[in-house]
């Protein structure tokens, strides 16, 4: 779950108990009782609003936690005492280490898919001037192919490397 | 649950994820177990569970468990995945004699900031 979901989950799970409160002690306090039928009878467009608003944060939260389950599923092989489930971020975070140590390569974003029984990935690739591409590209498929076969004994299918962009560190103003 | 002569013998779920707990992160290459994001929030507000990472599915005599897991970085994750399996199976087995049919492991994350022990390493 991304810390914005967290603290939007944190925020709503406050408003929930504020109001499930404020609920549970009006019947006792004729203020709160006031405060909830002058709410009542004054239900308009921003009562709607706020109820709309309501149902988009539930929304929200639930496609995250089935997204979340879905990426949680990754690779999995099945040995003698059961199975074992390599996570899709364990396994990014391996390919994110394999490329560490490439010179030219400034930012990469990684996209995996699992085919039958290989896993496919793609990379997203942001590199710098003055490499030779097609070398680089043959480096990065190699390391991360090398890699996750022999510590994670995973079948690793295709390596498809998409150059995005060219990283400039110096920006010339045209005049 | 057992049966014998002088009664029945009931094990609690959670002792036996204490146990699959302990003897999880007793194997090299386990860097930690992972309790998920509500036990993550539990453990930020002081609440800390001891068999964290472990989920039981307990049978009549037999018991499935999952172990959610990260490893270190630079171990070869299916070997420790095997050892997890075999330890914990071996000590669920021995403490509490009811049958493990299947202990699942879940890789869910690699841990970088510690170097792996050298025997490890590939």
């Amino acid at each position: 779950m991304k810390n914005f979901t967290k603290f939007f989950l944190c925020i709503y799970i406050i408003v929930v108990i504020a109001l499930a409160l404020f609920l549970a002690i009006a019947p006792f306090y004729s203020v709160a009782k006031n405060i909830l039928l002058l709410l009542v009878n004054r239900l308009d467009f921003y009562t709607s609003v706020f109820c709309f608003f309501i149902v988009v944060v539930n929304g929200i939260i639930l496609i995250n936690i089935l997204k979340r389950e879905k990426f949680r599923l990754g690779v999995s092989k099945y040995t003698s005492e059961g199975e074992l489930i390599i996570s899709n971020d364990a396994i990014k975070s391996l390919i994110l280490k394999s490329l560490k140590d490439i010179k030219g390569l400034k930012d990469v974003k990684i996209l995996l898919k699992t085919d039958k029984d290989k896993l496919n990935i793609l990379i997203k690739a942001l590199v710098y001037p003055d490499h030779n591409i097609p070398n680089l590209v043959l480096e990065v498929q190699r390391s991360v192919k090398r890699y996750l076969e022999s510590i994670a004994e995973i079948p690793v299918g295709e390596v498809k490397v998409m150059v995005d962009e060219i990283a400039s560190s110096t920006k010339f103003k045209v005049e | 649950m057992k049966l014998d002569e002088m009664g029945q013998v009931k094990i609690a779920p959670e002792v036996i994820s204490l146990i699959a707990s302990m003897a999880a992160s007793e194997v090299s290459g386990v860097a930690d177990l992972t309790a998920g994001f509500t036990g993550d929030m539990l453990e930020k507000v002081g609440v800390k569970s001891p068999s964290k990472g472990i989920k039981v599915q307990l049978g009549e005599n037999e018991v499935l468990i999952d172990v959610y897991l990260i490893v270190e970085y630079g171990v070869v994750i299916p070997e420790v995945a095997k050892e997890v399996q075999k330890k914990v199976k071996l000590s669920v087995e021995t403490m509490t004699g009811i049958n493990v049919t299947q202990v699942n492991v879940h890789v869910q994350g690699i841990n970088f900031q510690k170097e792996p022990k050298e025997d490890m390493k590939k």
